[in-house]
């Protein structure tokens, strides 16, 4: 049996930039149909195109080449193994079209702010009347209920809403959001989870639903214990630099060269023994844990003494061999580079018509059924029309033809 | 104890679903709690001092007590406990008899244990041969760091997590709590739902191999690509520059974050108003870039006399993203999250009524709903084991007496 996990389920995704596109990139990523709804008009955003400083980080080359949209780096990573079509839903035509696509779909999956499917004439109601079952899964930053529904969010928005920039930072210093727009990804993940608990129940059941997700609901999850230590003690944790405050030495460690950390953490008296050796502070040995954390400091240099003569992945190296847990801090190529990322084929390479050959992340799980994650680059605007709305819906060239003319289906922006 | 979601005895979606929970902590107990908190039926089965949730805080009053920790409580509402040592010929012999009965195992032990006590994946599909099973560790089950120690801070940091949070001339930073394995957790109910998927149509077992190293390495979007299209490296923000930062205010933090394309520059610069910002040089991505600071100090002017709550007004009105950094008392008190009656108070009888965070997702035709309080250790021993695989109860006690159960 080679079926892929989510073979015969078909997605119609209106989503754009990160929180949706990472919940059908999963989906997609397992073999979910996922058509790509975009416009002539109105693109997925990460497509660009982009200027300045942003240029260099989204093109292959920096060069926006003849086709910019679609060549943008973003784009393509969170879009692979989807069709894409364009279809403007301002339009009558569009629209009609659109409900076509609905009667053929399980899922409807869109991250618009609340209430713009209403305007657009497809609410849920609507869709319903044109296939029973359907489930719609709706992600704007807020949900779609309550006085902030209307309200645009990032990932960095959501980072400082949910609670999250409030505890990230140094001691010293002012909050902080990372630069991977954190709320993104984790909305989505629980929006793809959303949707295949909806595709059980309409399976039992033969039952569609609205599933309505709030961005900043899914990331309160990740920080429930400070809700219950509030709510059981008031209590309002603190930055703390991101160090075990229990435990010592523990926290990230310089290594030799520009910007190169090992961290190091779990540390008890086993490992202390341990470090103490590797470092060569065997004077230290029996520094017991509570001294080793008023002494903290004076460790942390002695630690440093010894990981600044490294590099980073020879660190961790030694470290775990002497039985520690630590790991190296990795950025881009630390990662591209990293020997278990390797054993595990989770970087796949694929080529792209417009923007070359390059490697992705695959899915972070193995699983029965996919040996190769990325079996399709991303689309270009508008490169399935023929595909979906040809055989799909069964349109004649003619039709589409007149489509293009009308600009409500093409290819070029 | 519902919320989002009609009360009117509606099942869960997942209500069909059975799920036998050998994991502990985080990661593989935040992926139950999703199965279990949207119907499905899961049974913990904890070692018999406890899955070591119970054993760190927050607890009430900051005393240590297993049945009451904030973590554990967070993490298992809705899930039946059972103990079991699987070490021994007998806990070994009552697992195999649970299994046929379930269709989702769920570990997270280091790779190899199971194997090690005869409890290898071939042993289990053996008893159930629909069974999905679903293994949750830190850098899955192969590859040369397979059996590294980890904590979170080190699974983040191998990820690329720590490299992109701090700022840019100082340590790079650890997120707080346990944010890899509640990263690994919730891409595992994911997985978990495919694969049962996959299980319908084919009927054979399915094995889901999961990294949460790989999980926590999944949300580093555009730095990835960044490396790979372009060979840049990108480098924490820390508080951000320019028109994508985190900007003091008069009572606190907001970030202000505005896209580099499309209407949303020209609707913040008219929503700041002053001539300064509306300066035809802050009109493309490039001139902001060169006049950043210029840039950052007219924004700077904006925020600072305002209140944060103020500022995500004026945000919301111009569809702007602005967000104050917000405390867990300022969500409790926020009056979206009340709108939506997202927090669930929840009574335990070691821990007291307290606050949780509520559904996720609201799931409007099969609601998410606390139907069980967090269980207490080995609650439903007797439950399950008695009551559900027939050994009699001078069974269970001599169990328990040899340290069984």
């Amino acid at each position: 049996m080679t079926e892929l996990p989510l073979e015969g389920v078909r997605i119609l995704d209106l989503t754009g930039m990160l929180a949706g596109p990472y919940a059908t990139r999963l989906l997609a990523d397992m073999g979910a149909e996922t058509i790509k709804v975009e416009s002539l008009r109105r693109y997925d955003l990460t497509r660009g195109p982009v200027a300045g400083d942003a240029r260099a980080r989204i093109y292959p080359d920096e060069d926006p080449g003849d086709s910019p949209t679609d060549r943008s780096s973003y784009y393509n990573e969170m879009n692979r193994n989807k069709l894409g079509i364009t279809l403007d839903l301002q339009t009558d035509r569009g629209r009609e079209i659109f409900l076509r696509l609905v009667a053929e779909s399980d899922v409807v999956i869109e991250n618009f702010s609340a209430g713009v499917l209403e305007r657009l004439g497809l609410a849920y109601e609507t869709l319903c009347g044109t296939k029973a079952d359907i489930i719609v899964v709706s992600m704007p930053a807020f949900g779609n209920s309550g006085p902030w529904r209307n309200g645009v969010a990032y990932g960095n928005t959501m980072e400082a809403l949910s609670g999250f920039a409030a505890v990230n930072g140094y001691p010293d210093s002012l909050p902080i959001t990372t630069s991977f727009t954190y709320g993104d990804p984790v909305a989505g993940v629980h929006a793809a989870f959303a949707l295949l608990a909806a595709l059980e129940y309409r399976d039992r059941t033969g039952e569609g639903q609205f599933v309505d997700l709030s961005q900043l609901e899914t990331l309160v999850q990740f920080i429930g214990e400070s809700v219950l230590d509030y709510s059981m003690n008031a209590r309002l944790p603190e930055r703390t630099g991101g160090r075990d405050s229990s435990r010592a030495p523990d926290g990230v460690y310089r290594c030799h060269g520009d910007d190169n950390w090992v961290s190091i953490s779990g540390m008890d008296d086993e490992g202390w023994l341990a470090l103490s050796g590797l470092i060569g502070r065997g004077d230290l040995r029996d520094v017991s844990a509570s001294e080793r954390l008023e002494r903290r400091d004076e460790l942390d240099e002695a630690v440093e003494a010894w990981t600044s003569t490294l590099d980073r992945v020879d660190a961790m190296i030694a470290l775990q061999s002497a039985g520690i847990a630590a790991a190296a801090v990795l950025d881009a190529p630390g990662i591209a580079a990293d020997a278990q990322v390797a054993e595990r084929g989770y970087l796949e390479e694929i080529s792209h018509p417009q923007a070359g050959t390059h490697s992705y992340p695959g899915l972070p799980w193995r699983m029965s059924g996919i040996d190769r994650t990325i079996r399709m680059p991303a689309p270009t605007l508008g490169e399935h029309n023929g595909r979906v709305f040809g055989e799909l819906l069964g349109m004649s060239e003619g039709e589409l033809a007149t489509l293009a003319e009308e600009g409500v289906a093409g290819t070029k922006p | 104890m519902t919320n989002g979601a009609p009360s009117d005895g509606r099942q869960g979606a997942l209500a069909r679903l059975r799920v036998l929970d050998l994991s502990g902590f985080v990661s593989g107990p935040y992926a139950t709690k999703l199965l279990a908190d949207y119907g499905a039926d899961v049974v913990k089965v904890e070692p018999l001092d406890g899955d070591p949730a119970r054993r760190t805080g927050p607890f009430p009053e900051d005393i240590p007590n297993i049945e009451a920790s904030g973590l554990f409580l967070h993490l298992n509402t809705n899930k039946r406990s059972v103990t079991l040592d699987l070490e021994t010929e007998e806990g070994r012999a009552l697992l195999l008899d649970l299994i046929p009965r379930f269709d989702i195992v769920v570990e997270n032990f280091s790779p190899g244990y199971l194997d090690e006590i005869g409890l290898d994946d071939a042993t289990m599909v053996t008893a159930n041969p629909r069974l999905v099973i679903a293994h949750i560790t830190p850098f899955g089950q192969t590859g040369p760091y397979r059996r590294y120690r980890e904590t979170d801070l080190t699974l983040q940091a191998i990820s690329g997590m720590v490299h992109h949070n701090g700022d840019p001339d100082r340590e790079p930073l650890k997120l707080f709590g346990y944010q890899s394995y509640y990263l690994g957790g919730a891409h595992a109910s994911v997985a978990i739902l495919a694969a049962l998927r996959r299980r319908d149509a084919t009927g054979e077992s399915q094995q889901v191999d999961l990294s949460i190293a790989s999980c926590a390495g999944n949300v580093i979007v555009p730095p990835m690509t960044s490396w790979a299209y372009a060979g840049i490296i990108t480098m924490r923000r820390g508080h951000g520059r320019g028109q994508w930062a985190i900007y003091p205010c008069a009572d606190g933090f907001a970030t202000v974050s505005v896209y580099h394309t499309g209407r949303e520059w020209g609707d913040f610069a008219r929503m700041v108003g002053s001539d300064a910002i509306k300066d035809p040089k802050f009109e493309t991505a490039a001139g902001r870039t060169e006049h950043v600071e210029e840039l950052e100090s007219e924004i700077l002017a904006w925020t600072i006399g305002r209140t944060k709550h103020e500022l995500q007004e004026l945000g919301r009105e111009n569809r702007i993203a602005i967000g104050y950094t917000a405390t867990v008392q300022d969500l409790i008190e926020s009056p979206q999250l009340r709108s939506r009656d997202f927090f669930t108070q929840v009574e335990h009888p070691a821990a007291g009524t307290q606050t949780y965070p509520g559904a996720p997702v609201r799931l409007t035709g099969s609601p998410w709903r606390i139907r069980r309080r967090p269980p207490l250790l080995g609650e439903h021993n007797e439950e399950i084991y008695v009551g559900e695989l027939g050994r009699r109860p001078e069974q269970l006690i001599e169990m328990s007496s040899s340290g069984v159960v």
